[in-house]
C-alpha cells in the first residue's frame, strides 16, 4: 500500500509527504494493513446506516444487527471495534464465520480474502437468506454481490449492485447511491 | 458641587422651564422606547437570519453526512454549490470527524478576507481549525454588525453521531441594511414626535405658565399704578387658584390699611393746620398765609388788613359757664366770623379766644374799618347755645400792611397792640392801630418789669377798710387791700397791676406778700389788745387754680401764730365756681380751721344760684354796682332785695360795698341787710389810722350826727364819693 500513500500525498504538497516518508519510514509500514481495513470497516458500519432491510428481519426496534465475516484478512479485525455500537437502533454484533457455515442468523455479510471459486456459493447462499453482502475483492457487484468495495485513485470506494439488492428487497438510499457506482451483473 | 448648567436651567423663564421639562420626560421616553424597539427589531432581524443559516446550515450538513461519512469530498462541493448559489451566503466550510477542513467553498464575487477559517490551509492542523470555529462561535453575534458577515456552526449528525461540524458566512448586509431602515424610521418618528411634542408642551405649559404670568402682569401693574382697590379673576381652583386668592386678600389688606394710612395723614394735617376745636387754621397755617398774601400784596402793591379780635370776659364765661360752654360758645363765633369775609380771606383761631382774620387787597383804612365794624356788629345779637342765650362782646384790633408793618410778626402784634386798646376803650369795639399806641403799650412792658422787682424792693403796702355791723356799729373786720407805691407813677391801685400780675405769674408772690403782711398786722392787733377784729385778705382765681390754697394759708398762719378765726378769705363769684370740687372741699376745710369765706362782687358774675348752698360761705359781699344804682333803679333795688333775702334764708352774713351816702344806708338797714363797707364809714387806710376804728363805738352813730371822732379822712372821703 505504500503506493496510495504517495498518491495521497501528491494530492496534497510534495514536501510534507517526503518528510512524512523520510521521518516516519519502516514503522508506518507495518501499520499500513489495518490502517487501510480500518477505512473500510468504518465504511461498513457507515453504510449499513443507510441501507432499509427488508420488513420482518429484525425481530425488535432493540434487536441485533449481526454481521457476519467470512474469510481470511483483517477485515473481521477491523469490524470488531464496532461490536456493541448501534446502527438505527440495532446493537451491531460481529461474528467471524467459516465457509460453509449456516447464515441463518446474519443480516449484513462481509466477504473478504475468500478465493473466487468458493464465492459463488456463499452469494448464493446470502441471497435465499436476503443478506446485504459487502466485499472488497474486485468486481465482487459485478459477480453478483451487492456493495464492492473498490479502489479508485487511492480512495476506497464502492459499487453497488441495485438489481442485487432489489431482488434481495434491500432498500438503499438515494444518497448512498449517489456516492456509489452503479453496476450491473456481468458488466 | 454645582453643575455648570444648573444656574442657567434655574435662570431661564418659567414657560421654558416647563417646556424644558415636558420635552425631556417625553424625549427621554421616546428615546428609551425607541431604543427598546430597535433592539428588539434588530434581536428578531438577527433571529431570522440566523435560523435561515442554522436552516441552511442543517440542509447542507444533512445531505453531506454521506459524504463525510464515506470521505468523499465531490459530493458534499455538490450539496453545497446549488444552495449557496443563490442569497447572499459567503462561504461554507465542512469539518470532518477529526475536526480537519473537510470542503471549503467560497461563493464566486463574495470575497471577505476577515473571515477566521479563509486563512487557514487545506491541511491545517485540528487544533488551528477548532481554535478558528471558537472565534467564529464567540463573535457570530458582533461579526454581523460590525464585520459584514453572518455566521452559524451547526454539528453534522448521521445516526445521532456527530460527524462533522458545518461552518457557514453569510453577507450581514441585507440584516444591516434592514436595521438601519429600522434606526432611521425610528429617528425620524423620533424627530415627528418632537417637534409635535414641542408644539404640545409649549400649549401644555401654558396650563401654569399663564395664570403665574397673569398673577405676574396684576402685580406688576399695581406696583404701577400703586391702585390697590385692582383685583385678580381666579382662573382655576388649583393652588395657583389659591395663590390669586392670597394676592386678592393681601391686596384687601393693603388697601384697607393704605387707606387708614391716608385718613391718618389727612388727619395730621388737619391737626398741624387747623384748629380742631373750630375747624378753623391755626396759628401756623395762618402765619403761612399771611407771609405768603404779604408776599402777593407786595408785588402788587396791594394793602392787607390784619384783624385781631378777642372775647371780652370770655375768661369768665368759661369759668362760670364750664369749659364745654366756653368751647359751643367759641365754635359759634368762629361760625359768625365766616360769615363776614370774603372768600379770598382767612380766618384762624391762634388760641383762647383769640381769633384772627386777614384781608387781601384792601382799598384803604376806611375799609379796613367797615370789616372791623361788621365784625363789632356780629356780636350784637346774643349766641344761642341750647336753651340758654349769652351775650358776649368782642374787642378787634385793626392794621394795615403796608403801613403799620411789613412783616407777619409786627402786623400781628400791632393787631394786639390795637385790640389791647379797643378792650382799654370800654370793650366791644374795634380800633385801628396807630403809633401811639405803641407807646402805650411799650409803657405796659415797662409796668411789668417794674412789678417783677417790686415785691423785692417793698414797693406795696396795704390798706385796710372796715367793715361796720349795721346793728351794733361796731367794726367786724378790715378788707386789707394792696397798693403799690411806684417810684415813678406814684400811688397805682390794684386794677392798675393786679391784671398784669396775673397775666405774668406775679400775683402768686403778690398775694403770698399781702396774706403773709395782713396777719402779722392783725397779728400786731391782737397783740396789741385790741378789739378782735377779722382781717380780709382777697385771693386770686389763680391760686385755685395752682391748688394750694390750703397750703399757703397754713403756712402763713403758722408763721405768724395768729388765731384762724381772725382771717377771712374773700374769694370772687368766678373763682368760686371754677374748679367747684377742690374749690369747695379747701373753702370746707378752711372753715373747719375757722376762717370766715366770703363771696367778693358777688352778683356780677354768673353765678349758679342752684349750688350756691353747697359752699361753705359765711358772707357775701353784695357787688358795688348795685348799691350804687339802687336808689335810682328800681331793678337794682330788687336785686339787692332779692340777694338780701336769699342770702338771709342760706343763712349768710350779707355785706354791702360801696356805701357812699346815708339813704343808701337807711335803705340796706331797712332790707336787713347786716354790715356795710364803703366810703360812708372809711375808704381804704393805713394800719395805723384804721385801728383808730376797733372800738366799741357805734361808727354809724357817729357818722349820721357828723361826730367828731370819726377820722377826718372819712369825712373827706364822703365829700370825694360823692363828687
Amino acid at each position: 500500500m505504500p503506493a496510495i500513500r504517495i498518491r495521497r500525498c501528491r494530492l496534497g504538497l510534495m514536501l510534507p509527504a517526503l518528510l512524512c516518508l523520510l521521518l516516519g519510514g519502516a514503522g508506518r509500514l507495518l501499520a499500513e494493513a489495518p490502517q487501510e481495513y480500518q477505512v473500510k470497516g468504518a465504511m461498513v458500519f457507515n453504510m449499513a446506516k443507510y441501507i432499509e432491510w427488508p420488513t420482518g428481519v429484525f425481530s425488535g426496534s432493540g434487536a441485533p444487527l449481526v454481521v457476519c465475516s467470512i474469510g481470511r484478512g483483517p477485515f473481521t479485525g477491523a469490524l470488531e471495534q464496532y461490536r456493541g455500537k448501534t446502527v438505527l437502533g440495532h446493537p451491531l454484533q460481529v461474528r467471524r464465520m467459516q465457509p460453509g457455515e449456516e447464515l441463518g442468523e446474519c443480516h449484513l455479510l462481509v466477504v473478504s480474502g475468500v478465493e473466487k471459486r468458493y464465492l459463488a456459493g456463499i452469494l448464493d447462499q446470502a441471497r435465499k437468506r436476503s443478506l446485504l453482502t459487502v466485499s472488497d475483492i474486485p468486481d465482487f457487484a459485478r459477480l453478483g454481490g451487492i456493495i464492492g468495495l473498490v479502489e479508485v485513485e487511492g480512495r476506497v470506494r464502492f459499487e453497488i449492485n441495485v438489481k442485487a439488492a432489489q431482488q434481495s428487497r434491500f432498500k438503499i438510499s438515494s444518497q448512498l447511491l449517489k456516492l456509489a457506482r452503479i453496476v450491473r451483473e456481468g458488466e | 458641587m454645582r453643575r455648570p448648567g444648573e444656574k442657567f436651567i434655574r435662570n431661564l423663564p418659567l414657560q421654558r422651564k416647563l417646556m424644558l421639562i415636558i420635552m425631556g420626560c417625553c424625549t427621554a421616553t421616546l428615546f428609551v422606547s425607541s431604543l427598546f424597539f430597535v433592539a428588539r427589531e434588530a434581536k428578531v432581524l438577527y433571529r431570522n437570519q440566523q435560523e435561515y443559516l442554522v436552516s441552511l446550515a442543517d440542509m447542507i450538513g444533512r445531505n453531506s453526512a454521506p459524504a463525510l461519512a464515506f470521505n468523499d469530498p465531490k459530493p458534499a462541493l455538490d450539496t453545497i454549490r446549488p444552495v449557496t448559489e443563490k442569497g447572499n451566503i459567503l462561504a461554507v466550510y465542512i469539518l470532518n470527524k477529526d475536526g480537519r477542513l473537510f470542503v471549503r467553498y467560497q461563493a464566486a464575487g463574495q470575497v471577505h478576507t476577515a473571515l477566521p477559517l479563509e486563512g487557514l490551509p487545506d491541511w491545517a492542523s485540528q487544533d488551528q481549525v477548532a481554535e478558528a470555529v471558537r472565534q467564529v462561535t464567540s463573535e457570530a453575534y458582533t461579526s454581523s454588525f460590525l464585520s459584514g458577515y453572518a455566521s452559524v456552526v451547526r454539528p453534522i449528525r448521521l445516526d445521532g453521531e456527530q460527524i462533522g461540524t458545518v461552518v457557514i458566512h453569510a453577507n450581514a448586509s441585507g440584516f444591516l441594511n434592514s436595521l438601519r431602515w429600522n434606526v432611521l424610521v425610528a429617528l425620524g418618528f423620533m424627530a415627528v414626535t418632537f417637534l409635535v411634542f414641542c408644539l404640545f408642551s409649549a400649549r401644555l405649559q401654558l396650563m401654569i405658565s399663564a395664570p403665574l404670568l397673569g398673577l405676574l402682569a396684576a402685580m406688576k401693574e399695581i406696583s404701577a399704578s400703586k391702585n390697590f382697590a385692582l383685583r385678580v379673576t381666579k382662573p382655576c381652583d388649583d393652588e395657583i387658584g389659591l395663590l390669586y386668592d392670597g394676592f386678592n386678600e393681601m391686596l384687601h389688606e393693603i388697601e384697607e390699611r393704605d387707606q387708614i394710612l391716608r385718613q391718618r395723614q389727612a388727619h395730621l394735617q388737619q391737626l398741624a393746620h387747623y384748629d380742631p376745636l373750630t375747624r378753623l387754621p391755626n396759628r401756623t397755617l395762618f402765619y403761612d398765609r399771611l407771609a405768603q398774601a404779604l408776599f402777593h400784596a407786595e408785588r402788587a402793591r396791594e394793602a392787607v388788613a390784619v384783624i385781631f379780635i378777642d372775647l371780652d370776659h370770655f375768661k369768665d364765661i368759661n369759668d362760670t359757664l364750664g369749659h364745654r360752654t366756653g368751647d359751643l360758645l367759641l365754635i359759634e363765633v368762629a361760625g359768625r366770623l365766616g360769615t363776614v369775609v370774603r372768600s379770598c380771606d382767612t380766618v384762624a383761631r391762634l388760641g383762647g379766644d383769640e381769633f384772627t382774620i386777614f384781608c387781601q387787597n384792601v382799598a384803604n383804612e376806611e375799609n379796613a374799618a367797615l370789616v372791623a365794624q361788621k365784625l363789632v356788629a356780629l356780636f350784637a345779637t346774643p349766641f344761642r347755645l341750647g336753651s340758654s342765650e349769652i351775650r358776649v362782646t368782642a374787642s378787634v384790633g385793626v392794621t394795615l400792611f403796608p403801613h403799620h408793618g411789613k412783616t407777619v410778626d409786627e402786623l400781628l402784634m400791632n393787631a394786639d397792640i390795637a385790640m389791647y386798646h379797643a378792650k382799654g376803650c370800654g370793650k366791644n369795639v374795634f380800633a385801628l392801630f396807630d403809633k401811639r399806641m405803641n407807646e402805650h403799650a411799650s409803657e405796659r412792658v415797662t409796668l411789668l418789669a417794674d412789678l417783677r422787682q417790686a415785691v423785692e424792693l417793698g414797693q406795696f403796702v396795704l390798706h385796710y377798710q372796715p367793715k361796720v355791723d349795721l346793728l351794733t356799729g361796731k367794726v367786724t373786720s378790715v378788707e386789707s387791700l394792696v397798693r403799690w407805691m411806684h417810684p415813678r407813677l406814684g400811688m397805682l391801685a390794684p386794677d392798675k397791676f393786679i391784671r398784669l400780675a396775673e397775666e405774668s405769674g406775679m400775683i402768686a408772690e403778690l398775694t403770698a406778700w399781702v396774706l403773709r403782711t395782713a396777719c402779722l398786722q392783725a397779728k400786731a392787733w391782737q397783740d396789741a389788745n385790741l378789739a378782735p377784729v377779722r382781717v380780709a385778705v382777697n385771693l386770686s382765681p389763680f391760686h385755685f387754680q395752682r391748688q394750694d390754697v390750703k397750703q399757703s394759708v397754713c403756712a402763713v398762719l403758722e408763721a405768724t401764730g395768729l388765731d384762724p378765726t381772725l382771717l377771712e378769705i374773700e374769694i370772687t363769684e368766678s373763682a368760686l365756681m371754677q374748679n367747684d370740687e377742690y374749690t369747695c372741699r379747701v373753702l370746707r376745710e378752711l372753715r373747719e380751721m375757722g376762717i370766715t369765706i366770703s363771696v367778693d362782687d358777688f352778683g356780677t358774675g354768673y353765678s349758679s344760684l342752684s349750688y350756691l348752698h353747697r359752699f361753705p360761705i359765711n358772707t357775701l359781699k353784695i357787688d358795688r354796682t348795685f348799691i350804687l344804682n339802687m336808689m335810682k333803679s328800681s331793678e337794682d333795688q330788687a336785686i339787692v332785695t332779692a340777694i338780701i333775702a336769699m342770702a338771709k334764708s342760706l343763712k349768710m352774713q350779707i355785706v354791702a360795698e360801696g356805701v357812699e351816702s346815708v339813704d343808701q344806708l337807711e335803705a340796706l338797714k331797712d332790707q336787713g341787710c347786716h354790715e356795710i363797707q364803703g366810703f360812708l364809714v372809711s375808704r381804704p387806710v393805713n394800719a395805723e389810722r384804721v385801728a383808730r376804728f376797733f372800738t366799741d363805738e357805734d361808727h354809724l352813730q357817729l357818722q349820721n350826727s357828723a361826730a367828731q371822732p370819726l377820722a377826718e379822712g372819712t369825712a373827706q372821703h364822703l365829700v370825694n364819693g360823692k363828687a
